[in-house]
């Protein structure tokens, strides 16, 4: 079922893109027009008059942009990240979250929920505590994974992701047990969000993401020769524990950052790369541009949906990513005439 | 030449000596193929000298000693076949192919037009240029053989090491396979050094035969040297007959019990 040639991806994918984008800038309670957002956006970038309104510039600029940029990132990353971890580990199921980034996560902003002073300070706290935390288990996933040998190959690593995910996870519940009345806000963190204060969290992520994006396409044909197997690979001439390792760092760094701005967003790193996979292909020359591409207009139509469904109200994201997404996947999956 | 010197190779895995003091020397352009019995160590001498596999002793490739060269390096004077390969379904076999360029490409950096061109020459020479845009995973056995063995002649090593090329292949396309390993090997003067479970195709095939049992080399030498039914039995535990057939050379057969009437036996 390849449906076009593949040179044809990219720009269709961008189109995508720049579709979602737009929708993200023009949905909401007051009406823009999209003439006047595209007009006020290159306005801004280049330092321009914007031709809105002061009060509609402001929505514009202060509120829906960075979300609509923050969603782009966010998904961006997770999709990139997801398809770098199932080339790494060999495994359809592996996601950004498989080395425990996701236990880690949530046990870093339980504790800021729980322990930290009340008031505006938790909030700077949560992302960074939630940051660490990630970095922190993956840390210990990888030495402890490591420390079997490198002749395990990446199915001790995977079991020791498994370990050090169910350890974190047992001290979050301990704590949260102890501070019953933290629950609400560690749960509605969990199932992610993309609340923006401004730029702020745009600035905190967009580092990250830049550099993650860079060193997973730049292993893009490396993550091709894993595919053949460690030993294959070594046999061509390729340092797979290297590999494995630069790739491991650049996806859970931005995966962290990512968790750390928006929650721990379900479903994004499995299920874009496979869409990708089973359309396309399972190359990684394509199939890693294609996910950064899809993964952010996915994730930023998916924001459109959480903010809008059931206004004024907001679903959590990860709800709206799995609710939508996996009847999507359901549906692509049925129609591949292809194995997984 | 000495295209690939062994000396005093020895593997130790979980504590046992797998390999044991090897010695051997495989001379440009020649085919040598390891036999011996399952567990003999025949596939895990070929990862030492792949580099795949920690080893005491020497591997020397045209002089230079592999412990001097870098991973690279050897990947462009050693290409290997493994007996079953780990086939990406998802992609296909033009991707596959180029994945033999590998060792000539800049860590962050993609193919030039060379590399393209040796793996356009692979799978011309394969006979695959048709598979090109065919996934892994629609190929038959065979043809997927054909493509490992592409990727590798994109590799343009002029040592190729093959794992029981012929595993799990019917009696035809064992032929087809050897036939072919040795026209690529007049074409493009590559050394090789196989693995081999079929006795009679390991006689007729290479030049040499290096006779392996528990580690240790213990007959080396042509076929009708190697291929007797005394070696046979004592380190297969088998028993066989030798028959020196005109035009196939030494076929060796299993003889149920312990009567061989009838065929030429040769002692």
């Amino acid at each position: 079922m390849r449906l076009a040639a593949p040179r044809l991806w990219i720009p269709a994918s961008a189109v995508f893109l720049a579709a979602a984008l737009l929708t993200g800038a023009l949905v909401g309670p007051v009406d823009l027009g999209a003439l006047n957002v595209v007009h006020a956006t290159f306005a801004h970038v280049f330092g321009l008059h914007s031709p809105l309104s002061g009060a509609d510039d402001a929505i514009l600029w202060q509120l829906r942009l960075p979300r609509v940029v923050l969603g782009a990132l966010v998904g961006g990353t997770l999709a990139a990240a997801g398809a770098a971890y199932q080339g790494v580990f060999r495994n359809p199921l592996a996601d950004p979250y498989l080395l425990g980034a996701a236990a880690g996560a949530g046990l870093g902003a339980t504790l800021v929920a729980a322990y930290a002073p009340a008031g505006g300070l938790a909030g700077d706290l949560l992302p960074i505590s939630a940051f660490f935390g990630a970095a922190l288990a993956v840390v210990a996933a990888y030495a402890l994974g490591r420390s079997a040998g490198a002749a395990a190959g990446p199915a001790a690593l995977v079991l020791a992701g498994v370990t050090i995910a169910s350890f974190f996870t047992a001290l979050q519940t301990f704590v949260q047990q102890q501070n019953v009345e933290t629950v609400q806000e560690v749960y509605s963190w969990l199932l992610g969000r993309l609340a923006t204060s401004g730029w702020r969290e745009v600035g905190i992520i967009a580092p990250y993401a830049a550099a993650a994006w860079l060193i997973l396409l730049g292993h893009r044909r490396l993550l091709d020769v894993l595919a053949v197997g460690d030993e294959e690979a070594a046999a061509l001439g390729v340092n797979v524990g290297r590999v494995r390792l630069f790739v491991v760092v650049a996806a859970t760094i931005a995966t962290a950052a990512a968790v750390a701005v928006s929650g721990l967003i379900a479903f994004v790193g499995i299920i874009v790369p496979h869409t990708i996979r089973l359309l396309v292909g399972g190359s990684y020359r394509l199939l890693l541009p294609l996910s950064v591409i899809v993964g952010a207009g996915f994730l930023v139509f998916a924001d459109v949906i959480a903010r809008t469904i059931m206004s004024p109200a907001e679903l959590p994201i990860g709800v709206v990513t799995a609710f939508f997404g996996a009847p999507f996947f359901a549906v692509v999956l049925h129609t591949s005439k292809r194995r997984v | 030449m000495t295209a690939l010197a062994l000396d005093g190779l020895s593997v130790t895995l979980g504590g046992t000596r797998v390999v044991d003091s090897l010695a051997a020397h495989v001379g440009e352009g020649e085919w040598v193929a390891l036999i011996g019995p399952n567990g003999a160590g025949k596939t895990t001498a070929l990862r030492a000298v792949a580099g795949l596999v920690d080893y005491e002793g020497h591997v020397r490739m045209f002089g230079d000693d592999a412990v001097t060269l870098t991973r690279r390096q050897v990947a462009r004077v050693i290409a290997l076949v493994p007996q079953v390969p780990l086939i990406p379904g998802d992609i296909t076999v033009g991707e596959y192919v180029l994945l033999g360029r590998t060792p000539y490409v800049s860590y962050l950096g993609g193919e030039s037009r060379a590399d393209h061109a040796a793996a356009d020459a692979a799978l011309e020479q394969l006979d695959l240029t048709s598979f090109r845009c065919r996934r892994l995973d629609t190929l038959s056995g065979g043809e997927r053989q054909r493509a490992t063995l592409a990727r590798a002649l994109a590799q343009d090593a002029p040592i190729l090491l093959l794992d029981e090329p012929t595993a799990a292949l019917d009696v035809g396309r064992q032929q087809q396979v050897l036939e072919l390993v040795d026209s690529l090997r007049a074409s493009r003067g590559l050394t090789v050094l196989s693995t081999m479970h079929d006795l009679t195709l390991a006689g007729q095939y290479a030049d040499r035969l290096l006779l392996l049992d528990q580690g240790k080399l213990v007959a080396a030498g042509s076929a009708e040297d190697v291929l007797t039914r005394p070696l046979i039995t004592e380190h297969y535990g088998a028993e066989v007959a030798v028959i020196d057939a005109p035009g196939s050379g030494f076929v060796v057969v299993p003889v149920r019990g312990r009567i061989v009437d009838g065929a030429q036996r040769r002692l």
